[in-house]
């Protein structure tokens, strides 16, 4: 139902497909952080189940926003840029790539079974078994032939700088993914094919882990998510990037230094000191490009910051650049042996990683949902830029209320641990801080809550735009502009 | 070339990965370069989305 009258038929089919489902996911993800957040305010909610346990849910929400929110996100708008800034529609057709949607989708369905179910390979963002990682291996393939075919074929000379984020994040998430997965299921000697073992053990295992696991952060949800800043900002805004020579430069400092910062995940632990060091040297050279990006898409709203006061879709994106900076200023700051020591094992890494994900992003990904479903079903705008408002502000007290939160109740808990008293006994045995922080998991599970309501306020939002209503306040003057 | 490879590429990466970045930069704010930059950052302006 292409809308496109004498412009490249781009494949839009599939992009509708990837954009419900990542709202989809994204409600469930949430939630199901929302009730793990209540979970260890209220352990009763554990139910006395092993399925409902928090160790079980954990991987479950982690997956569910990364991967599965967080994927949908990135396979719709990557395939949405790649295709306009190409003038050319995706290689391989709608079915290559619907072929690569319902591979993607099953596999997390039955990547959440299987940790319910109590199977994991106990890595942490790389929980499914072996024979998962090798069907996700699979579709991850498809989508690299169909973003590098769609490339391939582009009618526009140069390769815009969105798609180079894109290319990295596909090209180095395979890596890791191949890296941090060679495992030798257990059948092998005589145990059960539903187990693996990963073929590294001890700090290797540790280091692969969080080389794996810090790029994944890096590449996955920082590159891609940075191809998403690079492409809608500059839309909505109606004017080019503030500067492209620095969008280049942005990038290349992004896939210099971002592969060396794994090891400050392992400060003061059996890693060797020169590995823990290089990893904390290459975290804080990070700051370089966070500002480079954070710059770059701040000011390519100068002459145009009166958007920010009309248009809510551009204030999601603004903000989720604010949030950029401020988490790539902490994660940076954090990564210094001196204040790690104080904030790691703390929830004070919870509020960071979640002011990163919160912040950074899902309101990245709201803008570009709120912009894309009124260009992919064809209507102006969506149903209600008040509505997009109201999620605006639920959302950012939200996540203000569950990083605050977090920043408190870490800073203390970590002060508690090395507390000595006057004879130099620790002052304070665990669960004196585990009592400590309730106060503090409770308002971090309203925030979330915040967070999840916001959350159906885009879905009702959503649906009323594909179902082709347009609120009263709609046709005010204020509200159109859009393209 | 394995030999290269040991003794001088692996223990001197530093100086020759700043090298190589140092390049880019100068490549992307050279003055000449400048307009050709500016003009593929409106690539996303110009795509034929406008029809719809």
């Amino acid at each position: 139902m292409s809308i496109n009258t004498e412009a490249t038929p781009y494949c839009d089919d599939v992009i509708r497909k990837f954009t419900i489902a990542a709202i989809f996911w994204g409600v469930v993800g949430f939630l199901a952080g929302d009730f793990i957040a209540f979970q260890l305010a209220f352990p009763v909610l554990n139910l006395d189940l092993e399925w409902t346990t928090f160790g079980r849910l954990r991987p479950l929400h982690t997956s569910a926003v990364i991967f599965a929110f967080g994927g949908n996100v990135l396979f719709c708008t990557s395939l949405y840029i790649v295709q306009r800034t190409s003038r050319a529609s995706l290689f391989g057709g709608e079915g290559l790539a619907t072929a690569t949607f319902w591979g993607f989708q099953s596999f997390i369905v039955v990547a959440a079974l299987t940790y319910v179910l109590g199977f994991s390979q106990g890595q942490e963002y790389a929980e499914p078994e072996w024979w998962l990682d090798l069907w996700l291996t699979v579709v991850w393939v498809m989508y690299l032939i169909v973003f590098a075919g769609t490339i391939m074929k582009r009618k526009e000379p140069h390769i815009y700088v969105a798609n180079w984020f894109f290319f990295a994040m596909i090209l180095t998430v395979a890596m890791l993914h191949l890296g941090n997965n060679i495992a030798v299921p257990a059948a092998f000697f005589g145990g059960s094919w539903m187990k693996s073992y990963n073929i590294f053990g001890g700090v290797q295992n540790a280091m692969t882990q969080w080389w794996y696991g810090h790029n994944a952060v890096g590449f996955f949800l920082t590159a891609g998510f940075l191809g998403i800043m690079y492409y809608f900002v500059p839309k909505r805004a109606e004017r080019p990037v503030y500067s492209y020579r620095l969008s280049i430069v942005h990038f290349w400092a992004l896939i210099f230094l971002y592969i060396w910062a794994g090891p400050h995940h392992l400060h003061y632990t059996a890693l060797p000191d020169w590995a823990q060091t290089l990893g904390m040297t290459f975290s804080v050279m990070l700051w370089m490009p966070s500002w480079g990006g954070m710059i770059n898409g701040l000011m390519t709203l100068s002459g145009a910051w009166d958007k920010l006061r009309t248009d809510p879709v551009m204030r999601f994106l603004v903000s989720s650049v604010a949030f950029y900076g401020m988490s790539t200023f902490e994660g940076p700051m954090m990564s210094i042996k001196a204040v790690n020591s104080l904030s790691h094992y703390t929830d004070w890494g919870i509020g960071h990683v979640h002011s990163g994900a919160l912040g950074w992003v899902a309101f990245v990904s709201f803008g570009a949902i709120y912009y894309l479903i009124p260009k992919l079903y064809g209507r102006k705008e969506m149903y209600s830029l008040k509505l997009v408002g109201t999620h605006f502000w639920i959302a950012t007290i939200g996540i203000v209320l569950y990083i605050t939160a977090m920043w408190i109740s870490g800073i203390m808990q970590g002060l508690m641990w090395r507390a000595y008293d006057n004879l130099g006994f620790l002052q304070y045995s665990f669960i004196e801080t585990v009592e400590a922080m309730k106060p503090y998991y409770v308002i971090r599970a309203i925030g979330g809550l915040l967070f999840v309501a916001g959350s159906l306020v885009m879905v009702y939002n959503v649906f009323k735009t594909i179902k082709g209503d347009v609120a009263d306040e709609a046709l005010s003057p204020a509200a159109s502009g859009a393209r | 070339m394995v030999d290269f490879v040991d003794t001088v590429l692996r223990p001197f990466w530093i100086v020759w990965v700043s090298m190589i970045f140092t390049g880019i930069v100068f490549y992307a704010f050279r003055p000449k370069n400048k307009g050709r930059w500016e003009e593929m950052g409106k690539i996303p302006l110009r795509d034929d989305d406008e029809e719809r």
